[in-house]
C-alpha cells in the first residue's frame, strides 16, 4: 500500500525527529497549535492500533490488567493509549494542513506529523482487514510510534513551564501531559516491540519496560554489590584498560560523587560523620574530573559492559540526589535517616576503585598499551605524537596521567574514617531502633529484592531471539477476552 | 536589492558553493567514529560525554561495535561542541532516510541522547532541573512517600 506507507513513514520521521531534539529550552511560538497537533497524533495512532487489534470503535474502557499486557497487547495498547488524555479540549483548536514555514523546526515536525497522521484516517477500515501474515507487523509499527509519544508528552509540557506562573489556563494542559497513564503506554507498546521483530534482521534493542527500571534507586545492599562488581570490573582490566574506560570510571567518580555528596550534605544533621564524608567527596571530584580530560590514548578497546554499568550507577545516583532533593526542608529526622545507606555503599567502594584505577593506569603505561604526548606541551599540536611511557623524551617523573591517578587514590584514602563513623552512626540507630522501624527495613529489603528479580527476568528476556512469540495469536483481533479476575495493572 | 544585481537574486540564500551540502554527508560510520573520539573531549563536559557514551552505548545495543576513535577533518583543536551539534543536526537527515520504520525510532534514540548532551554543554542546569521532572513523572516514589490514606475504620494506611 504506497499511500500507507509513505504517509507511516512520514508520521515516524516526523515523532522521531522530535524523539531526537527532546525538551528544547526555548519556548514554542504557538503551543496550543503544538498541542492540538498533538491530540491528532495520539487520536489517529491510537484509532488504528485499534483497528488492527478489532477493538469496536465504542467500546467502554475497563482497567487495564495483567492479563491484557501480555495475552492482549494490541488491545491493552488501545486501551492504554486511550486514557491518555487530549492536551486541548475537543473542537477548541484544530490544526492546519498547511505547513506554516515561518515555524521553527520543531513546530514544523509537529504539523508534518499531524498532516501525516490525519491522511492515515482513510486506512482505518482497511487496517481491520490486515491478513495474518502482516497485521502484528503493522502493529508493531505503530507500537514503535506510540512508544514515542511519552517522550514528545514530556517534551511538549516543558514548553508549557515558562507560561506556567503567569498564564494559570496552561495548568490543565500540563498536567494532562504529564498524566500518569504514559506508564501504560510505555508498557503496552515495549510488550509489543519484545515480542513482535521489526522488518529487516534487527537484534533486540532495549525497551521501554528495561527503559522503566533503568533509574531506580537501589536498595543500600543491592547497590554495594554492584559497586563491588565494579571495582572488581576496573581490577580486572589491568593493562587492557582504554581510554574510554578510564573516562567512564571517572566521570561517575565526578557525577556520582557530587550526588552522594548533595545527599549526604543533606543529611548531616542526622548522621555523624555525613559532613565530613561530603566534603571528602567534594575534594575528590576535581581530581576525578583532572584525570579525566589529562590526554592520553590506548591501543585497547573499550568494555561495553563497564560503561554500561558506569553509567547505570550514576543514574541511580542521580535518582538517589533527586530523592534527597525532593525532601521538604523540615522532613523528618527518619525520613533523612533513610537516604544515607545507598549513598555510604556508593562512598565506601570509592577509595577501592580509584586504588584499582591507578594500579590499571600503572599496568596499562608499563605494557606500552597506554599512550602519553610526546611534548609537555599537548596544546602544541602540530608536531605532536603519541608514544608509549618509555619512549617519552626528557622523562622527569612519571607521566602526567600517573600522577593524576596517583593523586586521585590518594585523595579518596581520605574518605575513609568519615564512611567508618557514618556507617557506624546509622548502625547504632538500626540497633535501637522500635520493632515497627526494623519491620519497615525488613519489608523494604523485601522489595528490594522482589525488584532484583524482576530486572533478572526482563533482562534475561531482552536476551532473547527477536521473533514472533509463540504465545501470540496468529492475528491481533484473535486476542482471547478479558479476565477480569487478574491482578489489576 | 540594487540594480545590478540579477533578477531573481535573494540575498537570503548562499551562493551554491557555500550551500550546505555542498561536500557530500559524512557516512554514519564516519560520524560514529567521530562522536567516539569525542567521547575522550577534554572540551566537554562530563555530563555532556556521558551522554555521548548512551548514545554509543544504544547503538551497540543495536549490534553496532564500538566505533575506533577518528578526529574530526577540521583537527582536534577544533571546537568540540560544534562538530557534536554537526552530527546531531545531521542525524535528522539520517531519521528521514532511515529503513525500516523502527530503524527512525533507533536513530530517534540515539539522538535524543546527543541532543542532550549538546543542551547539557550549553546549559546544565537547567537540563538537570528538566531531567529531574522527567524522572518524578516517571517514577513518583522520588518525590517522597504518597500522603496517609484514611480507611473507612478510621485506621491510617
Amino acid at each position: 500500500v504506497t499511500g500507507w506507507g509513505e504517509g507511516l513513514d512520514e508520521l515516524a520521521g516526523a515523532t522521531a525527529a522530535l524523539l531526537q531534539a527532546g525538551p528544547v529550552a526555548e519556548p514554542m511560538v504557538d503551543v496550543r497549535a503544538a498541542m492540538a497537533c498533538r491530540d491528532a497524533v495520539l487520536t489517529q495512532v491510537r484509532e488504528l492500533v485499534g483497528s488492527v487489534s478489532d477493538v469496536p470503535r465504542l467500546a467502554v474502557g475497563s482497567e487495564l490488567t495483567v492479563f491484557d499486557l501480555v495475552h492482549r497487547p494490541g488491545q491493552a495498547l488501545h486501551q492504554a493509549l486511550a486514557e491518555l488524555p487530549r492536551a486541548v479540549p475537543f473542537g477548541t483548536r484544530q490544526h492546519t494542513a498547511a505547513l506554516d514555514k515561518t515555524l521553527p523546526v520543531l513546530e514544523q515536525h509537529w504539523q508534518v506529523a499531524a498532516r501525516a497522521a490525519t491522511g492515515l484516517e482513510r486506512y482505518i477500515t482497511a487496517a481491520g482487514q490486515l491478513p495474518d501474515q502482516h497485521a502484528w507487523y503493522v502493529l508493531r509499527d505503530l507500537a514503535d510510534i506510540a512508544a514515542a509519544l511519552p517522550a514528545l508528552d514530556h517534551a511538549l509540557s516543558e514548553a508549557l513551564l515558562p507560561g506556567l506562573p503567569t498564564g494559570q489556563d496552561l495548568a490543565t494542559p500540563y498536567a494532562m501531559l504529564t498524566h500518569p497513564g504514559h506508564d501504560a503506554v510505555r508498557l503496552a507498546a515495549g510488550e509489543i516491540q519484545a515480542r513482535v521483530p521489526a522488518d529487516g534482521p534487527r537484534p533486540a534493542a532495549a525497551t521501554a519496560n528495561a527503559q522503566v527500571l533503568a533509574g531506580a534507586p537501589a536498595v543500600a545492599g543491592e547497590l554495594s554489590r554492584m559497586m563491588f562488581g565494579y571495582v572488581q570490573g576496573v581490577s580486572a582490566l589491568g593493562g587492557k584498560l582504554s581510554v574510554g574506560d578510564m573516562r567512564a570510571v571517572t566521570r561517575l567518580l565526578e557525577c556520582g560523587g557530587a550526588d552522594a555528596a548533595r545527599v549526604l550534605a543533606r543529611t548531616a544533621p542526622t548522621v555523624a560523620g555525613a559532613a565530613d564524608l561530603a566534603e571528602g567527596l567534594r575534594q575528590v571530584s576535581p581530581l576525578a574530573s583532572q584525570l579525566r580530560t589529562t590526554p592520553t590514548r590506548s591501543i585497547s578497546t573499550e568494555h561495553l559492559r563497564l560503561l554500561r554499568d558506569s553509567r547505570e550507577l550514576q543514574a541511580r545516583m542521580r535518582a538517589l540526589a533527586v530523592q534527597a532533593l525532593r525532601l521538604p526542608p523540615d522532613a523528618a529526622d527518619r525520613q533523612l535517616r533513610r537516604l544515607a545507606p545507598p549513598a555510604l555503599a556508593f562512598a565506601e567502594h570509592i577509595p577501592m576503585l580509584t586504588r584499582a584505577l591507578e594500579l590499571s593506569v600503572r599496568e596499562s603505561l608499563a605494557q606500552g598499551l597506554l599512550l602519553v604526548p610526546s611534548l609537555a606541551d599537548h596544546r602544541n599540536t602540530h608536531h605532536l605524537m603519541w608514544v608509549t611511557d618509555t619512549m617519552r623524551p626528557g622523562c622527569d617523573g612519571p607521566p602526567a596521567v600517573q600522577r593524576s591517578a596517583s593523586e586521585l587514590a590518594r585523595a579518596a584514602e581520605q574518605i575513609g574514617p568519615p564512611v567508618r563513623t557514618a556507617n557506624h552512626d546509622l548502625a547504632r540507630h538500626a540497633a535501637t531502633g522500635d520493632p515497627s522501624t526494623r519491620a519497615a527495613k525488613t519489608a523494604r529489603r523485601q522489595v528490594g529484592k522482589a525488584r532484583a528479580e524482576l530486572r533478572t527476568a526482563l533482562t534475561a528476556r531482552l536476551d532473547q531471539p527477536p521473533a514472533l512469540s509463540a504465545s501470540l495469536t496468529s492475528h491481533p483481533r484473535l486476542a482471547p477476552a478479558p479476565n477480569v479476575s487478574n491482578v489489576r495493572y | 536589492v540594487s540594480d545590478d544585481l540579477p533578477d531573481g537574486f535573494d540575498p537570503t540564500i548562499p551562493a551554491p558553493p557555500n550551500q550546505w551540502p555542498g561536500d557530500p554527508m559524512p557516512t554514519l560510520a564516519q560520524d560514529r567514529a567521530v562522536l567516539a573520539w569525542l567521547h575522550g573531549s577534554d572540551q566537554l563536559s562530563a555530563d555532556a560525554t556521558g551522554y555521548v557514551c548512551e548514545a554509543l552505548l544504544e547503538w551497540a545495543l543495536l549490534g553496532l561495535a564500538w566505533p575506533q576513535g577518528s578526529e574530526p577533518p577540521a583537527g582536534p583543536d577544533c571546537d568540540h561542541l560544534q562538530v557534536l551539534i554537526q552530527i546531531t543536526e545531521r542525524l535528522q537527515r539520517r531519521i528521514m532516510l532511515a529503513q525500516p520504520l523502527a530503524a527512525k525510532f533507533d536513530l530517534g534514540r540515539v539522538g535524543r541522547h546527543l541532543s542532550l548532551a549538546v543542551r547539557c554543554q550549553l546549559d546544565p542546569a537547567g537540563l538537570q532541573e528538566t531531567l529531574d521532572r522527567e524522572s518524578v513523572h516517571r517514577m513518583p516514589w522520588l518525590a517522597g512517600p504518597p500522603p496517609p490514606v484514611v480507611l473507612a475504620d478510621g485506621g491510617v494506611l
